[in-house]
């Protein structure tokens, strides 16, 4: 395979498309495949080899393959990405062209998911050269992948063992790591809304499902809807095979902030299992009210939360915490009326800046509001008072 | 070609020529296990037994590392393109020397330049020297479309007024069909747009003759937004065109507090917001662009500085002595008095000025009332402390978004030295204070903000203190509640006759001994009759030491930064 010529490369891919075999043509236009390494393949100007050989459009779409091979060899990202978009153009015609058949999808996967890394390689090559704006190459391949999505979610005529409806949740997938790195994530919106109605959602591949929910809870997370970040991310993390530490890494970064608002702390074992020690200090100033703590490790292991995008989820955290110092206060002071001058003395142990009794009634007012507490502020008195059944209700019961 | 079949071969029966995810047949494999995760250790159980097939691999996870790659260089894992990338640099020389081995290449040669062009596509460039076209000028003069504050004095009630072409200003018109907008002869370099900004803050906005302030505020607002079309044409980049956008980001943010209530038609904040964080937004990028720059090559650093302190010198020179056109000339010279020098040095402006923000501003007016010489300095100070606008900006993005996570991503994504000013880091914890739902703190913090920061924040201010009353209705909820009003007007950074306004649209009880009484079950989360915004605001100058009776050179001032 590796040294094949061009005339027996053209004859496999013609073979593979005259019998329909999805698979080995994807394999043949992939850049997974060890055919890219062949020097033999890599031509500057490879159309007329391919006119002989193959039907329009499938010469064009195989002609830029080719060059795009050489550009890479030549480490030119821009044109290859260029070249990429040719190749996904000229795929979209004969797509299009399929009546009610879908062999093809696991051709458009290979030449999608390729486009959208050599947008992103060429960008990074652009901007090495300060030239081109970031994002611009991957809004530009995000309009490629668009229009591949319009036709396969278009497909309504085919049954549905033929339609190309299959593709869908392949293609969003891919939109979505474009939207989340330019972060342009209310694109999101109607993709998810198209799966949402489509009847296959469940029946897709695993993979894909999976790679689905991490982004969709990602999202749910910065629209602050923790409950539903939650099932999604949870999802994902069960149902992710276990040799891919890796991703499941990538989803537990998600998780755990929202799993700790919604009050489970994760195990040590857990987090050492998939190396997040940043989290350990957060759960531990989290689980004993340490605010002062809490400060430390967020400053602390900032650049990796920043990067991660989970640090203003991890301050919201701040709010558990302070239930939690609470809680403190009341077990120490073995009463049912707490004055409010204790819980000023705890946060100022904490040092928190410049709080005075207005404040402590503040943060108390929206635990109270929150159900975190259960009781009422006395002002004539300066005191809390609290329930004497279950003042402070388990984390996990309160929404 | 030959020997084809025409017709590819329908065999339904054949597997690969369907495509379906792959997962069928192991399904149960991939069931959701039963039980839920337990609160504190929720590490799932087990793995997945069964066999691991590569194709059911997450997608994101795109190159197994396993995979038998070939020694070659050209593909590896997407993580590594920095490192080709750098490479890539390197290999540049080789691999042209290659293609000059392979001998002769046509593609290249007709490849190479056409993304030259590409990249140095020619936009439109300006010849206009005035503010406004002279084509406009006398076609709006012979349609009678002139504004009032463009008619040459004394024609004004005219059955056709004259156009001052001193005053004149090019005005918004929408792109349609049939029109070109590139003409260079219609469109004004960014300097010329620059003097503009400055003619329509300095002589219009900042005007104490021209009433009311309404009309003020459309024309400037129609003529700013022209200014803004000419440079998206021009694709105008630079220090000049920061300078515009943020003397335009700084009157729109003026206009949305002082405007704040007006009557729908006189003025829409809709449209004012969306004005403003368009031009917010395309500040901001610029100022991310040119750090780039800064970082790509440090010798554009010194021209950077040079020709920004230049074009500053220019601005204050054209609003303070120059005219802006040779026949602008006539009206600068009947009222020298429009300077900002002069007009510092009258007494009750300047202790206004002294006593809203501290030490700076007075250094400033000291500064400014000595000889025009000092401009000079002056706008060098301002050069230097590019990296100061750029924080002064992103905290009025920050307070002005209040609460969007997309905003304080982006700010915590900011270079430290960014980050760390004072005006950024007082912004920051504003947004702490309203994510923490912490209303008492927030509107602390808020007396403390200087003027454009406040009228960035204001439209939040309601939304604060409905959830400063909400929480306590909630937590002060008894029987025998009894919360003294002065206190929560305190709180409230109201007076005691709004506050108590406010509590009782709410459904909060106030008693005629000055006690509210909160109760959870009566508080209204829509106010029963909408909240007088004027009111609110009278307490709020007060405590930003600032009257509702802005002077002309103050409105000056805050817009062209010097708070």
């Amino acid at each position: 395979m590796a040294h094949i010529t061009i005339n027996q490369y053209l004859q496999q891919v013609l073979e593979a498309i005259d019998t329909r075999d999805g698979t080995s043509c994807a394999e043949l236009l992939s850049f997974k495949h060890p055919h890219v390494a062949n020097p033999r393949l890599q031509l500057l100007s490879p159309e007329e080899k391919c006119q002989q050989v193959l039907e329009p459009p499938y010469d064009e779409m195989v002609a830029a393959h080719l060059r795009c091979i050489y550009a890479v060899s030549n480490h030119d990202f821009v044109e290859a990405y260029k070249c990429q978009t040719v190749v996904v153009q000229s795929f979209l015609k004969a797509f299009q062209a399929h009546k009610e058949e879908n062999w093809a999808l696991p051709m458009m996967f290979a030449v999608a998911l390729d486009l959208r890394i050599f947008a992103n390689n060429a960008e990074q090559q652009l901007l090495k050269k300060s030239k081109g704006k970031v994002g611009d190459m991957l809004e530009k391949a995000a309009e490629q992948l668009m229009s591949c999505f319009r036709v396969c979610a278009s497909d309504n005529r085919a049954g549905i063992d033929d339609s190309k409806k299959w593709g869908m949740l392949f293609l969003i997938n891919q939109l979505f790591k474009i939207y989340f790195k330019i972060s342009k994530l209310h694109l999101c919106k109607p993709l998810i809304r198209a799966i949402d109605s489509s009847n296959l959602k469940d029946e897709y591949s695993m993979a894909q499902r999976i790679t689905y929910k991490y982004y969709v809870g990602r999202k749910a997370m910065f629209d602050s809807d923790f409950k539903l970040a939650e099932t999604y991310l949870s999802f994902a993390f069960q149902h992710c095979h276990r040799s891919c530490q890796r991703n499941k890494r990538l989803i537990l970064i998600y998780l755990l902030p929202v799993k700790m608002l919604l009050g489970h702390m994760p195990s040590h074992s857990l987090l050492q299992k998939y190396d997040l020690m940043q989290f350990t200090d957060v759960t531990k100033a989290v689980s004993e009210g340490n605010l002062l703590l809490l400060n430390e490790a967020l400053t602390k292991h900032e650049t990796f939360f920043i990067r991660c995008g989970i640090f203003l989820i991890l301050e919201k955290l701040k709010i558990i915490t302070y239930r939690n110092l609470f809680k403190k206060v009341y077990h120490l002071l073995k009463t049912h009326q707490l004055p409010l001058d204790a819980f000023l003395v705890a946060l100022k142990m904490m040092q928190v800046e410049e709080v005075d009794i207005d404040e402590v009634q503040c943060i108390l007012a929206n635990l109270i509001y929150m159900g975190h507490i259960k009781g009422y502020i006395s002002h004539q008195h300066q005191k809390l008072v609290v329930s004497k059944q279950n003042p402070f209700p388990a984390l996990s019961t309160v929404s | 070609m030959n020997g084809r079949p025409s017709q590819p071969r329908r065999g339904r029966g054949r597997g690969q020529q369907r495509w379906r995810p792959q997962q069928q047949e192991g399904e149960e494999e991939w069931g959701p296990r039963t039980g839920g995760p337990e609160p504190e250790c929720w590490e799932p159980r087990g793995g997945l037994r069964g066999g691991h097939r590569q194709d059911r691999r997450p997608q994101w996870d795109e190159r197994p590392k396993s995979w038998g790659r070939p020694q070659h260089e050209h593909r590896r894992p997407q993580k590594d393109h920095r490192q080709l990338a750098e490479r890539d640099e390197q290999q540049q020389q080789s691999w042209r020397q290659r293609a000059e081995h392979r001998g002769p290449e046509p593609k290249r040669d007709t490849q190479q330049p056409e993304q030259d062009v590409q990249t140095a596509t020619v936009y439109p460039q300006g010849t206009c020297v005035g503010m406004c076209p002279k084509r406009e000028l006398q076609e709006r003069e012979a349609q009678c479309r002139l504004h009032r504050f463009e008619m040459l004095a004394g024609t004004e009630r005219d059955r056709r007024p004259k156009a001052d072409p001193a005053r004149m200003v090019k005005e918004y018109s929408r792109p349609a069909a049939g029109k070109d907008a590139t003409l260079p002869s219609d469109l004004r370099p960014t300097a010329v747009l620059l003097k503009t900004v400055c003619y329509l803050i300095d002589e219009i906005a900042a005007s104490t003759t021209l009433q009311p302030w309404t009309e003020v505020y459309s024309f400037v607002f129609d003529r700013l937004r022209c200014v803004r079309q000419d440079m998206i044409i021009q694709r105008a980049s630079g220090p000049d065109c920061v300078a515009i956008l943020e003397r335009t980001v700084r009157f729109l943010l003026y206009a949305s507090y002082r405007l704040c209530g007006e009557p729908l038609q006189l003025y829409d904040p809709k449209i004012n917001d969306t004005h403003l964080q368009e031009s917010l937004s395309w500040l901001l990028e610029s100022y991310c662009l040119e750090d780039e720059n800064d970082t790509h090559t440090t010798v554009t650093v010194t021209v950077h500085a040079s020709s920004q302190s230049q074009a500053l010198e220019n601005t204050h020179a054209s609003s303070q002595s120059q005219a802006p056109e040779n026949t602008h000339a006539s009206s600068q010279s009947q009222a020298p008095e429009n300077t900002h020098a002069s007009s510092q040095s009258q007494a009750p402006e300047n202790t206004h000025a002294s006593s809203q923000s501290q030490a700076p501003e007075n250094t400033h007016a000291s500064s400014q009332s000595q000889a025009p010489e000092n401009m000079c300095k002056q706008s060098e100070g301002t050069a230097q402390s590019q990296d100061g606008n750029q924080g002064e900006f992103e905290a009025l993005n920050l307070l002005y978004n209040l609460g969007c996570a997309r905003v304080m991503q982006h700010a915590l994504e900011l270079p430290a030295c960014v980050r760390s000013s004072p005006a950024v880091r007082r912004a920051l914890a504003v947004s702490r204070a309203f994510c923490e739902r912490n209303p008492v703190r927030l509107l602390r913090l808020a007396g403390r903000l200087d003027f454009l920061q406040s009228c960035a924040l204001h439209r939040h201010l309601p939304t604060c203190r409905r959830q400063l009353l909400l929480l306590y209705s909630h937590a002060h909820s008894s029987r025998v509640c009894h919360y003294p009003l002065a206190h929560l007007a305190a709180l409230l950074h109201l007076g005691h006759a709004q506050a108590q306004h406010l509590c009782q649209v709410h459904g909060v009880a106030v008693t005629d001994q000055g006690w509210v009484v909160f109760n959870k079950a009566h508080f209204l989360e829509t106010p029963t009759e909408e909240v007088r915004c004027a009111n609110a605001h009278k307490t709020e100058t007060e405590t930003n030491t600032e009257t509702n009776t802005e002077t002309g050179p103050k409105v000056a001032l805050i817009i062209h930064g010097h708070q």
